[in-house]
């Protein structure tokens, strides 16, 4: 099985992973997320929920370093973070998974699970052409990495079939297998079950819920079906227009009115 | 010509003498445990089996299958498992659960191996039948089934798990890692070193070395009781006979529970030492069988068939040349392969292009399924479609069918090498005899013969005589090669109302083998006429509407489509015609069938584990239908009940179409020909 590079977390001692205070993003006149704070425990699940245009996927985009906020201040593993980009993020340990799928189409499964390691490898391009000596083992070391999560998501039929031969929720899967072929000690999702058919949302949430528990990885989900997120979640944070309006445990969150408001609709009529 | 000379040098393996004497064998080493035993001693470097794992296959010596054995059979003995009990396999294959049961016979425990997918009130009733206190499964799935039933069945004490995949939430003590049993009995073995080689000499070859329940057309399954020495002298014959030696090599993926699987990938494995390969897992087993290239190699004929398809599918798909190349060297594979597989003469042009079309067709093909170097291919269970058997032969593969049962440690009668041909199957093995009784039905005697149905005395007073004799159950002819043929089941062939012979199965299989049509059930036995509920191919049916532009969304809409109905039409009414042709069958033609809105479904009680047709069961299930079939209308309302695999339950309703086939006269045909 694929080691933990961090211990899950147990019972009431919480560490903060990450920590965001006051992010505010703007492009242009749009403003994305306006002075919103939360922290994301280490080895917890961690949804981000709102409606359409909530500033959701910006929000992820700014944790990964993508987009960066005009204001604010990030901490990720108890430091303060300067200037980031995803490459960056990627090598302290953030993986992620995009909205629409973004895998290499031409490539096998096995293939696109291996790029997922490419951050880990020290060897260049001439080494590893010549595929020998450190270069092979280094290889060698990689492709167990990488069929341990083939192993693990249960893939091996397709392992050598191109990802544009394969069905949309295979796809998913290959995805969050390259995701953690890295190893991420923080793990992205992004709406990871859009799309799917019931058969494949528990397949996805079973995986979900392994990775987490198996290997302690934080992960830190987007996802529009509401079932899936107060059964998954330990802790929601609820977006709407920018601004966080509600934050806590999965009962807490159904609770709140604000949240219901903003699900679904309020009377003006009084 | 490589082809030819790769036939003949098979044949002289025929002939090379057996690695063990049949009378050293059954004095000396006369149980599992002991011939485990002898390879690991005599040849104990030599691979014994394979598993493929982070996708690379890795192996086990002799050796080392003897120290799993040895510590597994420890660990089961410190948590208790004592000479007598039985202790249930459930899983796909897996080496681990091989070496379970050669653990558990080496202490006088008698492993059952039941089928993975059975529901959980299947498993409740073997368990508790045969009174199950250990049960070693493969994963979490087969622990959940297990925990739902175990307030059911007392007896059960103890459960271990091969898989600790998801398994970390379980706290229950009585569940075990097999990891945590292996280092017990390791211990155990340090401390007591003499304590199994002592219980595996206490072994003796007359006792019940495992027992196999059959999955039963009717009523509850049967614990076939089954002795070390009947199935150990069963397996050498047939291995004689065949040439099988210790270099052979085969893929275990048939369900454990099923006698075949057991004999072949156990049985014939430690019998004769040839190394035994499970694949990675059940959806790679085609990627598998092609890295493997076994050289034995046993299938029913679906697999065959669907092997068959996909081939033809992908052929469909590919460019002209390839196509036209490939109809040609088939037509010429058809004509002259099975001959020159059988060593008979071939003029010479004739074995120029068979070997070219080798070159360019049949080796390639063969080696992109993974039959290169198959010397012995069984197929059995079924009726294999003429189309199918020859498809495989002409490439000069050395497909043979063999009749078989549970009750006979495999082994009735097999085709012998130059002697195939696609409508017998066989010769009785070496030790076997065989007899047909007054109404037809085929009874044998061999040293294979079970002891008993557990726990069932008037079964086996009925199935057994006090000579030995065994009834199958099964309709045959034997034919004046001595080959036998087996038309049906015995209880199954009827009459019409105008007393023509009826024999459902044989139509039905003769549905089956066009490839529209999965399944077929017909009725008729005291009726008016034949007439057949049909079940489509949903992927032979679906690339056909593909290629015709045929928009469907579901099985069902598929299923009732009028243009199905005409495809499905020319099938049975090329029957017609056949059955036309001889004499006693011609009143028996199909007068009237339906295509059934929903795939028959084990889960559903309308197919056996094994997917045979219950005929019964879906007689009573769907008496609307039938009942619609023999009136005068051209549709019916069937509403059915169907169960999802967790247990749920839901119904479906369609309305289904009936059509009436084109009735062809014995005169018609005469005056066609």
């Amino acid at each position: 099985m694929i080691e933990a590079e961090s211990a899950p977390i147990q019972g009431e001692h919480k560490e903060v992973l990450l920590d965001i205070a006051e992010v505010s993003l703007a492009f242009g006149g749009v403003q994305a997320l306006s002075d919103v704070s939360f922290d994301i425990y280490k080895g917890e699940i961690r949804a981000i929920i709102g409606p359409n245009g909530a500033g959701k996927s910006s929000m992820l985009n700014v944790i990964n370093g993508f987009y960066h906020p005009q204001k604010g201040t990030i901490k990720y593993k108890e430091e303060v973070r300067k200037k980031m980009s995803p490459h960056k993020a990627a090598s302290q340990g953030i993986s992620r998974t995009f909205q629409n799928i973004a895998l290499f189409k031409g490539m096998t499964t096995l293939d696109n699970i291996m790029t997922g390691r490419i951050l880990k490898m020290r060897r260049g391009l001439l080494w590893q052409a010549l595929y020998w000596g450190p270069a092979r083992n280094e290889e060698i070391i990689n492709r167990e990495i990488a069929e341990q999560v083939i192993d693990f998501l249960e893939i091996e039929a397709i392992r050598k079939t191109p990802v544009g031969k394969l069905p949309y929720g295979l796809q998913k899967r290959v995805e969050l297998g390259r995701a953690l072929a890295a190893k991420p000690d923080l793990l992205l999702l992004d709406e990871p079950m859009a799309g799917m058919n019931v058969e494949e949302k528990e397949d996805m949430c079973r995986f979900i819920i392994d990775v987490n528990e198996e290997f302690g990885t934080t992960i830190a989900l987007i996802e529009h079906d509401m079932g899936v997120v107060m059964d998954l979640s330990d802790r929601v944070v609820v977006l709407n227009y920018g601004r966080k309006i509600a934050d806590g445990t999965p009962d807490q969150v159904r609770a709140n009115q604000g949240v219901i408001d903003a699900y679904l609709g309020v009377s003006h009529s009084n | 010509m490589i082809d030819v000379k790769l036939a003949r040098k098979s044949q002289e393996a025929d002939a090379i003498k057996p690695l063990v004497s049949d009378a050293m064998i059954l004095s000396e080493v006369d149980t599992f445990p002991k011939l485990l035993k002898s390879h690991s001693m005599r040849r104990g470097s030599s691979v014994a089996m394979r598993e493929k794992d982070f996708g690379i296959w890795q192996s086990w010596t002799w050796h080392e299958v003897a120290e799993e054995v040895t510590a597994l059979a420890n660990g089961l003995a410190s948590l208790g498992l004592a000479r007598g009990d039985s202790i249930a396999i459930i899983g796909d294959n897996r080496p681990r659960l091989y070496w379970t049961m050669a653990g558990a016979q080496s202490l006088g425990a008698i492993p059952v191996p039941m089928y993975q997918d059975s529901v959980a009130d299947e498993i409740k009733f073997v368990l508790d039948h045969a009174s199950v206190r250990f049960a070693v499964v493969e994963d979490q799935e087969q622990v959940d089934k297990l925990l739902s039933i175990l307030d059911e069945c007392p007896l059960l004490e103890t459960i271990i798990y091969d898989q600790p995949r998801g398994m970390r939430n379980y706290t229950q003590e009585y569940l075990y890692n097999m990891d945590d049993i292996l280092e017990l009995g390791r211990n155990f073995g340090r401390d007591n070193p003499n304590y199994f080689d002592a219980e595996v000499s206490k072994g003796k070859g007359k006792d019940t070395s495992i027992i196999l329940y059959t999955s039963g057309t009717t009523g509850k399954p049967k614990g076939v009781v089954l002795t070390h020495e009947a199935i150990i002298q069963t397996s050498i014959n047939a291995a004689n006979q065949e040439g099988l030696n210790e270099k052979d090599e085969c893929l275990a993926y048939l369900p454990m529970a099923w006698v075949g699987d057991h004999v072949l990938s156990y049985a014939q494995s430690y019998a004769v030492g040839f190394c035994v390969s499970c694949p990675e897992s059940p959806e790679t087993l085609l990627t598998d069988l092609r890295e493997l290239g076994p050289t034995y190699f046993f299938a029913p004929p679906r697999i065959y068939e669907n092997i068959l398809t996909s081939v033809m599918i992908r052929m469909a798909d590919s460019s002209k040349i390839k196509r036209k190349l490939f109809e040609y060297f088939m037509a010429l594979a058809r004509r002259v392969g099975p001959d020159i597989l059988d060593n008979r003469p071939v003029t010479f042009i004739n074995q120029v292009m068979y070997s070219i079309g080798n070159l360019l067709i049949y080796g390639p093909l063969k080696n992109t399924l993974g039959f290169s170097r198959i010397r012995v291919g069984y197929t059995a269970g079924e009726a294999i479609g003429p189309d199918i058997f020859t498809f495989y032969r002409s490439l000069g593969v050395n497909l043979k069918q063999l009749y078989g049962s549970t009750e006979a440690s495999v082994f009735i009668t097999v085709q012998p090498n130059g002697e195939v041909k696609p409508d017998t199957v066989g010769v009785p093995t070496p030790g076997v005899e065989i007899k047909l009784t007054e109404n037809g039905e085929v009874m044998f005697r061999s040293p294979g013969v079970f002891k008993e149905y557990f726990k069932n005395p008037e079964e086996t007073a009925k199935t057994k005589t006090s000579e030995g004799w065994v009834h199958t159950g099964d309709a045959g002819i034997i034919g004046e090669d001595g080959h036998l043929k087996i038309i049906d089941r015995a209880k199954d062939v009827g009459k019409l109302s105008d007393g023509t012979m009826f024999a459902p199965k044989y139509i039905e299989n003769k549905l089956k083998f066009f490839s529209h049509i999965k399944e077929a059930v017909a009725f008729g036995d005291q009726r008016e006429f034949c007439a057949v509920i049909i079940n489509i191919d949903s992927e032979a049916v679906g690339n056909w509407a593909e290629r015709s532009g045929v928009a469907y969304s579901s099985y069902q809409e598929l299923a009732a489509m009028p243009a199905v109905y005409d495809l499905i039409q020319e099938d049975v009414e090329q029957i017609n015609s056949e059955l036309a042709r001889e004499p006693n069958l011609v009143g028996a033609q199909i007068k009237r069938f339906l295509l059934l809105h929903k795939e028959l479904d084990a889960d559903d009680g309308e197919l056996t584990r094994t997917r045979k047709v219950r005929r019964n069961f879906i007689a009573e299930k769907y008496s609307s239908a039938i009942d619609a079939l023999y009136g005068i209308e051209n549709h019916c309302q069937i509403s059915t009940e169907l169960m999802f695999e967790d247990g749920r339950k839901g119904l479906i309703t369609a309305n289904v179409m009936i059509r009436d086939a084109r009735l062809f006269d014995l005169d018609d045909q005469m005056a066609a020909e």
